[in-house]
């Protein structure tokens, strides 16, 4: 699983962050940015935006990195939830979110360029495991993880009762589980 | 809840998606830190959707990184910037040069190697800081990996050493001069504090002394009326104001009296009360009196003997014969 991918030991890339660390920069973008785009793509489905909104969500990982916590989880969903937060506050600031469309990513398909193509290549296994998952699952997922929505909330725009909506996503993440670890 | 429900609820699940509010976050960091179980359920939903997050990796323009790298690297640089400028000492900035962030391998280079970034992609650095920075810190993080940097600059270390000492002797000066400052303005605060309390001491010293003296007053009033040769007498009001009351205490071998005043009208500014002991059938004038209802303790010439007192009121200071039709207490010695 996620440990095919080559990670630098936490503890010491955010203290070295902290000190202000070229090297440590350099790390910490060639490790997460590829994650942090793909995600952000998902959101804004805008390659400009996407763009700048990685450079924003950069800098202020660099700003907030004092308040990482290893306790309340990994780095990377340190850096994911802020990615995550400035992506959505974006769309609802825009004013061009619309929660009613559907989200048909999971057709999404991103041709990478030849200067890409290697980095990608890490993540081909992956992303074809996670093509495993049935489409409705990915969708949920997405929807919490991704867009930010709550089960309150995704119980309410599909008009499916919580419980539903908590037993769905329990098992679309089991199965998720599942296929990682085979 | 039990372990097994918080997993079932759909909690668990929300808090690795980071959608709980902080009533529910509190409640799952609770339930980690009692049931190992919950922490490790936790743990592989996180993990699992890392992994789907990461599954989605595309890589980003390759002109992209330059950008953020120096935008954070001019981030990092204001930051250590003020904190030198804080301290009042030039310290030059230890950065990469900028060459670092344009020689950067490209990305493939970089990727395929098993080794992070974070070595690959020091090429471009001059040789002495990539050593430094090898030597001193990025080895830990890739151990295995890294044959030690040291040969050719043996004193490295050293001067890390001095540098370190250098800034934790700097960074302690600085904390022994705030805390002169404090230490002196708690001192003065404390002084301060000390003269106002030296005042509030003689304030409440004046408050002792008056009351020292209060009772023994008190006492002197009471033994001369518990005396077995003072007379009593009783000053009853006449008809200019026939509620007025006063009490005289008179001893005539000790020749003191004392005029309790029970009721008298209050005087207008150019008037005064007035004192006479009748002594063979005249008046003989015994002073100004004030109407206060404090007792009013007066010699009486030891000469005479009182046959009656009376209160009049003259003009302010006092008359030498007492108007009559101003009487307004009298009583007789008996």
């Amino acid at each position: 699983m996620s440990k095919a991918i080559v990670r630098p030991d936490e503890e010491t890339l955010v203290s070295l962050l902290q000190q202000g660390e070229a090297q440590a920069f350099n790390t910490l973008y060639d490790n997460y940015s590829p994650a942090l785009y793909g995600i952000l793509l998902k959101i804004v489905k805008v390659e400009e935006e996407a763009e700048d909104l990685l450079q924003e969500a950069f800098l202020k990982i660099q700003a907030n990195i004092y308040r990482y916590d290893r306790s309340r989880g990994t780095l990377f969903t340190f850096m994911l939830n802020i990615t995550r937060n400035l992506a959505i506050d974006r769309l609802r600031s825009a004013g061009h979110i619309n929660r009613q469309k559907t989200d048909n990513s999971d057709s999404y398909v991103h041709i990478p360029d030849s200067q890409t193509s290697d980095l990608q290549h890490e993540y081909i296994g992956l992303a074809e495991t996670v093509e495993k998952l049935k489409p409705e699952q990915r969708r949920l997922i997405d929807l919490a993880y991704f867009q930010g929505y709550t089960q309150t909330e995704i119980s309410e725009e599909y008009d499916i009762p919580l419980g539903t909506v908590k037993t769905r996503m329990r098992a679309a993440i089991q199965t998720l589980r599942k296929l990682l670890t085979n | 809840m039990l372990p097994a429900d918080y997993i079932s609820s759909g909690l668990t699940e929300a808090y690795a998606l980071g959608l709980t509010n902080p009533q529910e976050t509190a409640e799952m960091e609770a339930a980690m830190l009692q049931y190992p179980e919950v922490a490790a359920e936790v743990e592989a939903i996180r993990s699992a959707l890392e992994g789907y997050a990461r599954a989605h990796s595309q890589a980003p323009p390759a002109n992209l990184k330059n950008k953020i790298l120096a935008r954070m690297q001019a981030a990092a640089d204001e930051a250590k910037l003020k904190s030198v400028s804080d301290t009042g000492q030039a310290e030059p900035a230890n950065t990469v040069p900028a060459g670092l962030i344009t020689n950067i391998p490209q990305d493939g280079q970089a990727k395929k190697t098993e080794t992070p970034a974070f070595i690959s992609s020091n090429g471009g650095m001059p040789p002495t800081q990539a050593a430094a920075t090898e030597g001193a810190k990025v080895r830990s993080i890739n151990a295995p990996a890294i044959p030690p940097v040291t040969t050719e600059t043996s004193f490295l270390p050293l001067l890390i050493a001095a540098s370190v000492l250098l800034m934790l002797s700097l960074g302690t000066n600085l904390y022994l001069y705030s805390s002169l400052g404090t230490a002196q303005q708690q001192l003065a605060e404390a002084s301060k504090r000390n003269s106002v309390l030296a005042q509030e001491n003689d304030v409440h010293l004046t408050n002792f002394h008056s009351a020292e003296a209060e009772i023994s007053r008190a006492h002197r009033q009471m033994a001369m009326i518990n005396d077995m040769e003072t007379k009593k007498i009783k000053l009853a009001g006449f008809p200019v104001s026939p509620t007025s009351a006063v009490m005289v205490y008179y001893n005539p071998k000790v020749h003191k009296a004392m005029l309790n005043v029970m009721s008298l009208p209050e005087v207008g500014p150019e008037e005064d009360y007035q004192l006479w002991a009748m002594v063979d059938g005249k008046p003989m004038d015994m002073g100004v009196i004030h109407a206060d209802h404090d007792m009013h303790e007066m010699d009486i010439p030891p000469t005479i003997k009182a046959e009656a007192f009376a209160i009049t009121m003259e003009k302010k200071g006092g008359s030498p014969v007492p108007t009559l039709t101003k009487i307004y207490v009298m009583g007789k010695v008996s």
